[in-house]
């Protein structure tokens, strides 16, 4: 794991895909961390990699209310497979959805990967890789 | 749908004309006079005056228009005329437009915004004609599962029951459809239909939300039958009778029973608005959760009948709770006894008496449909639970109450023959 | 969590079998869809036991558009017109949390006055966003009077958002380094005029719509949220705040002018139907204090907008900032890769967290209470779509 920035009210760390979901049940029991504000993903494809994100904040307590803390994970473009976070925060499933019909990438342990903002008789790749052109620019 | 118009050739147009003249004299020649002769062998034409009826004085009245004086008081006498025009279907049918463009107006009024605009000159007084023309010219979608017999009964049964209603209602001493002895239990019989006509409607629909819409509506009205008749329960106790316009002669004699039993007033109206299923009790169409309830199938002139059916019976039960609880047609006499026109002499056809309570009635029954428009605007829709709730629990004990205190008026002598308040 | 989350896990075992209508009489299927007077541009389908909803599964995506790859084809100004149109009604809010995103990879510094009027354009438009929410609240629940007095007061902000920004709707107003033009002369006083008769009207709106009985009978232990529960799904917004957590991005990390202005978070703590449409109510009133004081404080003059290059990119970087919007936390996370176009762009809003919480609390209530608790969750399908 490393952190990858440290600003005023945000921390970017970054950890392994296998321990991601340790590291989260830790911010949440030991730090307060109780839910995930937005996950996403992003495709680097110079790095052949594809990053996904989670933006953790707090309810319940006070002093942490203004900070964020992003954990990201990264994870091969050709076979992305990531373990899901959704036993730890209920909060990640629908984003992780998301992620998996507009990005590739299979969250194993997440409940439905499954279609959810395209159409149904969409066959193309997901369109927030960088392959996907918008036709007509 | 619009076509282009081809170009006009004066020409054509005359001779278009003459081609139309030719076939009305062929058609009125060969077909049309025979068939009135031959009628007119066979029916007895009734005697007017003196006379008889023949289509050639029938002709000279054309000419003099005193002379069908004679011919409109004799129609007046008829049965026909009472069902027809008045106090029947026109009437009724007259009143329930007039209803939906006043509720229009009222509720806009109520919710800062000016109703019906446009149609008419007059802030919008034509939009009732302008909607029904819409809707008779709409396409008529039955879906391919529906069960089409009853899909096409329905509407009419809906309208023919609710003028059924509207056939024992007495506007004024004399002027009712069906004097009936048993009026009131007749009532009650006929709007026990409704509930029926509802569900066999939403069950041909063959959709799931019509289907709950017509559960809902048949919970709906089957559970404010009980409060609504024993209400009524409590006006019959005081005046004796089951026909209608007894109970308003007793109610001429004695005071208003609205005076005596307002609690049972009180549970009637509420009864009504949820026969009617008006907001708050519109949930068989309840349009933000089940789409149009019962309705949703309907489109073009089913759905106008429905909804003509709709206001003729809200018609007959605000005419209904007048004529129990306000007095039907009692009010100080303001017509003349004579009235004197320029130039055709009407007097055979003015009944001092029937103008005045004709009056009456309309007012007050106007009043009461102004309070039933009312709930519109002021609240949201019920739920069932607190539906049945209401109906099966609070205002049966309210009827009750109000039928207790009835009874003790009877017995106290206070009403009835030859009580204390009877004048 | 332990009763809502069995409740809804039963159900998912329900709802998930693929179960013959005609062999299950007594379950049926509906879809709440697209064309349903009830749903807005949404689709969810519920099975129904009688009278009681066992099953909700969300269906969103009838208008998604691809905000986020279309922003990655156009500069950072071009992005504005198009990032306001999930939101119409409450853009500057949307465009507000971008600006504020780019503002932080570039570098750039807003003038003061800027700050002001962009905070005065954003109460403005919180107060459209909850008028019309509710009058919809209200015609779910079948009152119409109550969707056409919000609707009529409505036009009053957005008067006053056509005078400052041009439009009435999707004002293109914000952008990276300030606002676009300066506050019309007399636009203080007509604002000032203005509040204090929304302020009478609100009385009456409490005294006519929410002390109604049917009201209140309809909408109150409906849906209930615990505080729990709240937090674990990650609600935000009014919903979070009817819960009894009183959590306002404002208040909790302010952002431009925020941290000079004095105003309460306003939270109700039972979490069902009724908090959820009282505490809108609440912070609209609020909302009025805000402007007030913001019109006050304003600096009589000076810049409202910092000059940019044409083409503003700044270092690679990543950004994330939030802004309170009318459905709750709006947030951006920009990442930018030293081109003038960002590299990606993810909107994180607050009707998609929301949505979350419709399929458990719609389990186990009644068929009519489901606009009334759908609605309630301040969801906009349009924005949740992106």
């Amino acid at each position: 794991m490393n952190v990858v920035f440290i600003k005023p009210l945000r921390i970017k760390i970054r950890v392994e895909p296998g321990d991601i979901v340790e590291v989260a049940t830790f911010l949440r029991d030991k730090m307060g961390f109780d839910h995930a504000e937005s996950a996403g993903g992003t495709d680097y494809p110079k790095d052949n990699q594809i990053e996904m994100i989670y933006h953790l904040g707090s309810y319940g307590r006070e002093d942490l209310a203004p900070h964020i803390l992003a954990l990201t994970t990264r994870t091969s473009r050709e076979d992305a497979r990531l373990p899901t976070l959704i036993n730890v925060f209920k909060s990640v499933e629908y984003h992780e959805r998301e992620t998996f019909e507009m990005l590739g990438v299979y969250f194993e342990g997440h409940p439905r990967n499954d279609r959810f903002l395209l159409p149904e008789d969409w066959a193309d790749i997901p369109p927030l890789r960088k392959d996907f052109k918008i036709k007509g620019r | 749908m619009a076509t282009y118009p081809q170009r006009f050739r004066f020409g054509e147009f005359v001779g278009s004309l003459i081609w139309l003249i030719f076939w009305v004299l062929i058609i009125v020649t060969l077909v049309g006079l025979p068939l009135i002769f031959i009628v007119l062998f066979y029916i007895p034409l009734p005697p007017i005056g003196d006379e008889v009826l023949t289509p050639y004085r029938f002709l000279t009245m054309v000419v003099d228009p005193s002379r069908t004086i004679p011919i409109i008081e004799h129609l007046m006498t008829t049965d026909f005329f009472r069902v027809a025009a008045f106090p029947g279907f026109t009437y009724a049918a007259l009143i329930a437009a007039a209803t939906i463009f006043i509720e229009r107006k009222f509720l806009a009024k109520m919710q800062l915004r000016v109703g019906p605009l446009y149609a008419g000159k007059v802030e919008g007084i034509l939009q009732l004609v302008a909607d029904g023309l819409k809707l008779i010219a709409k396409e008529i979608i039955i879906p391919s599962g529906a069960d089409k017999p009853i899909f096409w009964a329905a509407p009419v049964a809906f309208v023919a029951v609710a003028a059924a209603v509207v056939a024992l209602i007495p506007v004024a001493p004399g002027w009712v459809v069906a004097d009936v002895d048993v009026g009131l239990l007749a009532i009650f019989a006929i709007l026990g239909f409704f509930p029926l006509i509802t569900l066999l409607f939403a069950w041909a629909s063959n959709s799931k939300y019509p289907f709950i819409g017509g559960m809902r509506a048949l919970h709906q009205m089957i559970a404010f039958e009980i409060p609504f008749i024993l209400s009524a329960l409590s006006v019959v106790i005081l005046s004796g009778t089951l026909n209608l316009t007894e109970i308003v002669d007793s109610q001429i004699q004695s005071y208003w029973f609205i005076f005596f039993v307002p609690i049972s007033a009180f549970v009637f109206y509420i009864s009504s608005l949820a026969e009617l299923e008006r907001i708050p009790f519109d949930l068989p169409e309840a349009e933000s959760e089940i789409v149009a309830g019962w309705l949703t199938e309907t489109s073009g002139m089913i759905y106008g009948l429905i909804q003509l059916g709709s206001y003729v019976k809200t018609y007959a039960l605000a005419a209904l709770f007048v004529i129990l609880f306000l007095g039907g047609w009692a009010g100080p006499q303001i017509f003349p006894p004579e009235v004197r026109t320029p130039l055709i002499d009407i007097s055979p056809l003015y009944d001092q008496v029937a103008a005045n309570a004709t009056f009456w009635f309309t007012l007050k029954t106007f009043g009461v449909i102004m309070l039933m428009l009312l709930p519109r605007g002021i609240s949201p829709r019920i739920r069932i639970d607190i539906l049945l709730h209401t109906g099966w629990y609070k205002l049966i004990v309210l009827a009750f109450i109000n039928m207790f205190v009835a009874l003790a008026l009877i017995y106290g002598g206070i009403l009835g023959p030859g009580g204390l308040l009877v004048r | 969590m332990s009763s809502l989350e069995d409740k809804f896990e039963e159900s998912k075992k329900l709802g998930l079998q693929i179960v013959k209508e005609s062999e299950d009489d007594r379950l049926m299927t509906l879809s709440v869809g697209p064309q349903h007077p009830g749903s807005g541009h949404f689709r969810f389908t519920i099975k129904v036991d009688g009278d009681y909803i066992v099953y909700c599964d969300p269906d969103p995506g009838y208008v998604h558009r691809g905000e986020e790859k279309m922003c990655e084809y156009r500069n950072v100004i071009q992005n504005i017109p198009h990032l306001e149109r999930p939101v119409i009604h409450d853009s500057n809010n949307i465009t507000y949390s971008y600006s504020l995103a780019i503002e932080e990879l570039v570098g750039i510094e807003v003038p003061r006055r800027g700050q002001f009027i962009r905070a005065i354009a954003s109460e403005l438009n919180r107060q459209v966003y909850t008028l019309y929410w509710l009058a919809i609240y209200g015609i779910f629940l079948g009152h119409s009077t109550m969707f056409m007095w919000p609707m009529g007061d409505r036009e009053l902000f957005i008067d006053l958002l056509e005078a400052l920004t041009g439009a009435r709707v999707t004002h293109a107003f914000n952008i990276p380094g300030g606002v676009r033009n300066d506050m019309p002369e007399g636009f203080r006083d007509r604002c000032i005029r203005q509040i204090r008769y929304f302020e009478k009207r609100m009385k009456e709106y409490e005294d006519i719509f929410y002390n109604n009985p049917l009201f209140r009978q309809r909408t109150e232990q409906v849906g209930v949220l615990s505080k729990e529960d709240a937090a674990k799904l990650g609600v935000t917004g009014s919903v979070l705040r009817a819960s009894g957590i009183p959590y306002d991005i404002r208040k909790a990390e302010p952002y431009d002018v925020y941290n000079e202005l004095d105003f309460k978070v306003q939270y109700m703590k039972t979490g069902d139907c009724f908090a959820r449409s009282y505490v809108p109510l609440l912070d609209m009133r609020e909302s009025c204090h805000i402007i007030e004081q913001l019109l006050d404080k304003i600096p009589q003059s000076g810049e409202v907008r910092a000059k940019l290059q044409p083409n503003p990119k700044g270092p690679p970087g990543e950004a994330y900032r939030r802004v309170e919007s009318g459905r709750g936390a709006l947030g951006y996370y920009i990442v930018s890769d030293g081109t003038p176009r960002p590299y990606r762009v993810k909107i994180s809003v607050g009707s998609f967290r929301n949505l979350l919480a419709l399929p458990y609390l719609l389990v186990g209530q009644r068929l009519a209470d489901m606009p009334a608790v759908y609605w309630s969750l301040n969801y906009w399908p349009v924005e949740a779509d992106r």
